[in-house]
């Protein structure tokens, strides 16, 4: 497996405050890597740095040209903004046909028939697979997801992370996810990153996700331990 | 009401100032309803009022220094416009914080330099609240080179402004230069205001950026009809107003917004 992404000693401060401190990981092409913490633990700040999007120390090293899509907390868009789905696509679409690149980018997250409708009149699972779809514009190799379930009812919470997979399966793409949910972690990613400011554990989840990390990570008494199993079973 | 009483009503249609006035109300209207949809996407309707407020002192120094006000307006914009970006990028104040400061001290510069010149006052009233009426020929070029440059940058960088004012992050990662693209977007607004305030005035340019767009914005299903409809309305409002400004005797920056606020009231009703 060859290197997308190679992040070396990334610390974040927010005035004098460590938010994230000196986290190393590596990233291999076709990796699905969860970033799993408690709230506060840096997750959405530490992808972030790596994305460029806000000052950090440290190095963070991109395989050449790599194409990123990415896929914003959802919550943060102005609903009022007046502006269709479409509209959104054609400010990232450069091939001619716009409107038959949207409608395939759409289709592919089985949200064709959504072309034509407000931005700010989407449901949260909408929205969720609208941005999805804009993410995979000019075919990205890795995309990354700051909580891709956030504001999203647990049936639609499923079905974005089985679109997710669906997708890393069908494309071949490299995932950075930043999620809450175990379960999902266990079933979907390849790797995991536990934050808490600092890097906890990281590695296969089985492995890394052991009953101490998690301790280590949530703190003790939190009732979430290991998981036996690789499936839902709720 | 007789056909001759009609035909003396119109009689100003034929008058050479409200010809000029004429032309010059369309061109602004272009210029701040493509403008102004920007400006209350990116709730920067206080930005723009503080710009406006600011170009007092540029009038002044202009006065004082026998610059054409116009020219003084433009730098002294641009001025106060960079000022804010340059304390926006230095400062963990907010933006409306730094805005409120700037303005002020803009602003009582404004009046300390008029208040110690004589015999300006005069001319002070009609930037206040706009003189459309003494527009000349030398203005409306002016306006429609800042207009044609506003607007093709606007729409050179159309993705960019459009992406950013929606979500900052997803511009970034889609390679837009987001810092650097602010302050272009700041020095145009800075601009589009200086060049309104001859028309609008201080106090009523930035009514004329954010009515008509707000209006679009009650009742477009897109962003291409709120573009769209923000101009009609800002061009229905600005004639409206201009001839109500005429037949009535009364200031033209107040009459035209004052029928871009009727129009904003009608779109509450159609939402």
């Amino acid at each position: 497996m060859s290197s997308l992404l190679n992040a070396h000693d990334i610390t974040v401060k927010y005035g004098g405050h460590l938010v994230v401190d000196h986290v190393s990981f590596e990233l291999n092409r076709g990796e699905v890597m969860a970033i799993v913490g408690p709230n506060g633990a840096g997750k959405s700040t530490l992808m972030k740095a790596v994305l460029g999007l806000i000052p950090c120390e440290g190095r963070v090293h991109w395989h050449e040209d790599v194409r990123i899509g990415y896929v914003p907390q959802h919550l943060n868009f102005d609903r009022d903004f007046p502006i269709t789905v479409e509209e959104l696509f054609a400010l990232k679409i450069t091939t001619k046909h716009v409107q038959r690149e949207t409608k395939r980018l759409l289709e592919e997250v089985h949200a064709g028939h959504l072309a034509g409708k407000l931005l700010g009149s989407l449901s949260g699972g909408e929205m969720q697979r609208v941005f999805i779809a804009y993410a995979l514009a000019n075919d990205p190799e890795i995309l990354f997801f700051d909580e891709p379930s956030s504001g999203i009812d647990v049936t639609g919470e499923e079905t974005i992370y089985a679109l997710i997979h669906e997708l890393s399966e069908a494309k071949k793409l490299t995932i950075v996810l930043i999620s809450h949910d175990l379960d999902i972690v266990y079933e979907h990613a390849t790797s995991v990153l536990c934050l808490n400011r600092r890097m906890v554990c990281h590695g296969v989840p089985r492995v890394a996700l052991s009953a101490s990390n998690i301790d280590k990570l949530y703190g003790k008494h939190t009732g979430v331990y290991g998981h036996e199993h690789s499936h839902h079973d709720v | 009401m007789d056909m001759s009483t009609l035909i003396t009503m119109f009689d100003f249609v034929a008058l050479p100032f409200m010809q000029r006035a004429f032309v010059g109300i369309l061109i602004l209207a272009l210029l701040c309803g493509v403008f102004g949809v920007f400006v209350i996407l990116r709730r920067m309707a206080f930005f723009a009022d503080a710009i406006a407020h600011s170009s007092l002192a540029g009038i002044a120094i202009g006065i004082l220094l026998g610059i054409s006000p116009n020219i003084a307006t433009l730098a002294a914009s641009l001025l106060v416009a960079s000022g804010i970006a340059f304390l926006m990028s230095r400062t963990k104040q907010s933006l409306d914080t730094i805005i409120g400061i700037a303005y002020a001290i803009a602003l009582s510069v404004g009046v300390m330099l008029i208040s110690i010149s004589r015999g300006v006052a005069v001319n002070i009233n009609s930037f206040l609240f706009g003189d459309i009426l003494s527009v000349d020929w030398k203005m409306i070029l002016t306006m429609a080179i800042v207009t044609v440059f506003v607007l093709a940058i606007l729409y050179k960088y159309w993705r960019a402004f459009v992406l950013m004012s929606l979500q900052s992050d997803l511009a970034a990662v889609q390679g837009i230069k987001v810092n650097r693209m602010e302050w272009v977007f700041m020095l145009l607004l800075a601009a589009s205001v200086a060049v309104g305030i001859r028309i609008a005035g201080i106090i009523l340019i930035g009514p004329l950026l954010i009515i008509p767009a707000a209006t679009a914005k009650n009742v477009s299903r897109s962003l291409r009809e709120t573009v769209f409809l923000s101009v009609i309305f800002s061009m229905i409002s600005g004639t409206l107003g201009l001839f109500a400004s005429y037949v009535f005797n009364v200031p033209s920056g107040p009459t035209i917004i004052i029928a871009s606020g009727l129009l904003f009231f009608a779109s509450l009703i159609k939402k």
